[in-house]
């Protein structure tokens, strides 16, 4: 499998008033295409600021990511927002869809961006929305759809764009066990069959069952890594 | 506009959806400020528009001709720095098409059997008076007429009459210092007393031809009966032949070409002034009115301002997590900051197009109808209001501010988002999706 994301003694520091704060320690991590790996560890561990450097949402004290071969120390905000345009997709546990938006409406937005046709976005939105079995739901707004559904809405406006990488931060999070497998579900299906790269961070027991890799933080460094092979 | 835009667009039309009751408001402020702005701008226009024909048709003409140093202390309204010869000065513009009256200006006072009030006295020749000025159509009872040469008459202003208690036909007397400057340059005084009978009284659409104002045959105030002119006069009117009564004077009414015209008959001694500079104070105090009455306008507009501004910063602390995600997705901060400016002028639009539907039929009853002060002024026993118009106070049409005033209103809303906009940049994505 060919090398996606790679990171090189990467740090973060905050600085809350006087209080610096060191929340990630020196992150060695390496991420294969078609890969289901999940970030765990306790809150405070560092797991969602490494997800947040990885989708370059953020920016690391020290250290060096690498992203498609490319790294992206060197990139200005507007190469950054076009790297996350062209090949990142993000799902929150808040889910954050437009409320003013259909469902088809909040999907089509990263293809909006990315300049494709009316007809074009018309119809990958309808098919990611049937893939992720909300066919016939497109015309509803969140506010009208559980928050399952609305997770759905989310994962469809991650994946329409077919992305190199998923980010997923506590995806299951605000989600019933029953909800929340189905949401797995759907997202392991895709990486099988669309090899989408899905990265998350959790804490819950339900998504390191599905994870083929877990990588354990705390304290901002990586404790422990497991295959579900049992390779360590 | 890009297909991006577009959306963009799209997604600021239903955002303003999400705080009805705020953009209902700031949109309500906006179209009130441009309604009354519209409105008030038309009626300025209208009042300024008139009372400049009033003051040219009534009180100034187009131009007029002074003797320098009368023209330097005209407020003073010295005699004796009348000028003579004008008679050569007329028939030249005569023969060049233009209408001339001479006039000779004098302050004093006028006794009725019952009071003394001041007065301002004309002396006019009745035939060129009315080839100028128009206040001969508005005689006010039916026994007036307008004055004749060679009798000692006076026309008088309809306030004038009313608080000296005179009607037509009743005498009064024009008392009045002379100022007469000898060969050697010194002033010597005077007094001097005119028996008057009234032959009528004005009552026109300039309030200063109705106030305090007597008009006199020129001829009887040439001698020693009179104020002892002696063949001199203070100002020439002049107003071009066949000037329409609502046309402003054009190029060949303005004092630059007057001058060019009249050549050496024009002797340096005298003074061609345009209307505008003669009724500069009028014209200083309508400016004065306009700007006032734009910033207290403004003041709306600024409620508005304020309003965006306000929307804006809310809609982007509600939205803050909405606005990491869309970073996130890969919108760029320019483009964040275009969906919120989009936001804010379509709020304007909406705000300025609402507004100007609200003006038109305010400003088609101020046009055609207008504000009648009539009954005011006279329980108020006021004559005018600075204004040379009685009665309806009428608006007139300005396309222009119809015009720019939306597009003005929607710039100004765009700039006030602008602020608010930027700041939903500046924070970091990661620490937006955080925002609590």
């Amino acid at each position: 499998m060919n090398l996606l994301l790679e990171t090189k003694d990467l740090y973060k520091d905050y600085k809350i008033k006087e209080i610096i704060i060191n929340a990630l320690r020196g992150i060695n991590f390496k991420l294969n295409e078609g890969e289901f790996t999940a970030i765990v560890g306790p809150s405070g561990s560092g797991k969602s600021t490494l997800l947040h450097l990885l989708g370059c949402l953020d920016n690391a004290t020290k250290g060096t990511i690498i992203f498609d071969g490319k790294n992206i120390d060197n990139m200005n905000k507007n190469e950054l927002a076009l790297l996350r345009r062209e090949k990142m997709g993000f799902i929150f546990q808040a889910y954050n869809l437009i409320p003013v938006l259909t469902a088809i409406e909040n999907v089509a937005f990263p293809l909006t961006l990315l300049g494709y046709s009316s007809s074009s976005i018309k119809n990958k939105s309808s098919e990611v929305l049937k893939q992720v079995g909300l066919e016939g739901m497109e015309n509803r707004k969140p506010a009208e759809m559980s928050g399952g559904q609305q997770q759905r809405v989310s994962i469809a406006r991650a994946i329409v764009k077919k992305p190199k990488l998923v980010l997923a931060d506590e995806p299951t999070a605000n989600l019933d066990s029953k909800t929340a497998c189905e949401i797995l579900d759907i997202m392991k299906r895709l990486n099988k069959k669309s090899n989408i790269t899905f990265l998350f961070s959790t804490h819950d027991k339900l998504v390191m069952d599905y994870a083929d890799r877990i990588v354990k933080i705390r304290d901002g460094k990586i404790i422990e890594e497991n295959k579900k092979n049992g390779q360590s | 506009m890009g297909k991006a835009k577009i959306n963009f667009l799209k997604l600021a039309y239903k955002n303003l959806g999400r705080h009805k009751v705020k953009t209902f408001l700031t949109i309500t402020a906006i179209a009130v400020g441009i309604a009354l702005f519209n409105w008030m701008d038309a009626w300025l226009l209208g009042c300024n528009l008139e009372s400049k024909r009033n003051l040219i048709n009534y009180e100034t003409g187009s131009a007029k001709i002074y003797a320098k140093k009368y023209f330097e202390k005209k407020d003073e309204l010295p005699l004796y720095e009348a000028f003579d010869n004008y008679k050569a000065i007329i028939n030249k513009l005569n023969n060049l098409g233009y209408n001339t009256a001479p006039h000779a200006v004098f302050s004093g006072s006028l006794i009725s059997k019952e009071l003394e009030l001041p007065f301002i006295f004309i002396g006019i020749d009745p035939y060129l008076e009315k080839t100028v000025f128009k206040y001969h159509n508005f005689l006010d009872t039916d026994d007036s007429r307008f004055v004749t040469n060679g009798k000692f008459e006076a026309l008088i202003g309809v306030k004038g009459a009313k608080d000296l208690n005179v009607k037509v036909g009743d005498y009064v007397r024009c008392s009045v210092t002379i100022d007469i400057k000898d060969d050697l340059g010194i002033l010597h005084y005077v007094h001097q007393l005119i028996d008057l009978k009234i032959c009528g009284i004005v009552n026109s659409p300039n309030p200063k031809t109705n106030g305090n104002i007597a008009y006199l045959p020129l001829d009887i105030l040439q001698g020693n009966m009179g104020i002892m002119l002696n063949g001199r006069i203070t100002e020439i009117c002049i107003r071009k032949k066949g000037a329409k009564e609502h046309q402003l004077p054009k190029q060949d009414e303005s004092p630059q070409y007057l001058k060019k015209i009249l050549g050496k008959i024009l002797t340096d001694n005298l003074v061609v002034v345009g209307w505008q500079e003669d009724a500069k104070d009028y014209l200083a105090m309508a400016a004065n009115d306009i700007v006032s009455t734009y910033i207290m306008t403004s003041l709306l507009f600024l409620l508005g301002v304020i309003g965006i501004t306000n929307t804006m910063l809310m809609a982007i602390f509600e939205r803050m997590k909405e606005i990491g995600m869309i970073r996130s997705l890969g919108m760029k901060n320019s483009q964040v900051i275009l969906l919120f400016l989009m936001e804010a002028g379509l709020i304007g639009l909406i705000g300025s197009f609402i507004g100007l539907v609200i003006a038109m039929p305010l400003d088609i009853w101020i046009i055609y109808w207008g504000l009648d002060y009539t009954q005011i002024f006279e329980k108020a026993n006021m004559n005018d209001i600075g204004y040379r118009i009685i009665g309806v106070f009428r608006g007139a049409w300005n396309p222009h501010t119809i015009i720019i005033s939306p597009i003005v209103a929607t710039i100004i809303a765009v700039l006030a988002a602008l602020w608010p906009a930027v700041k939903a940049v500046r924070m970091p994505i990661a620490d937006t999706l955080r925002f609590e």
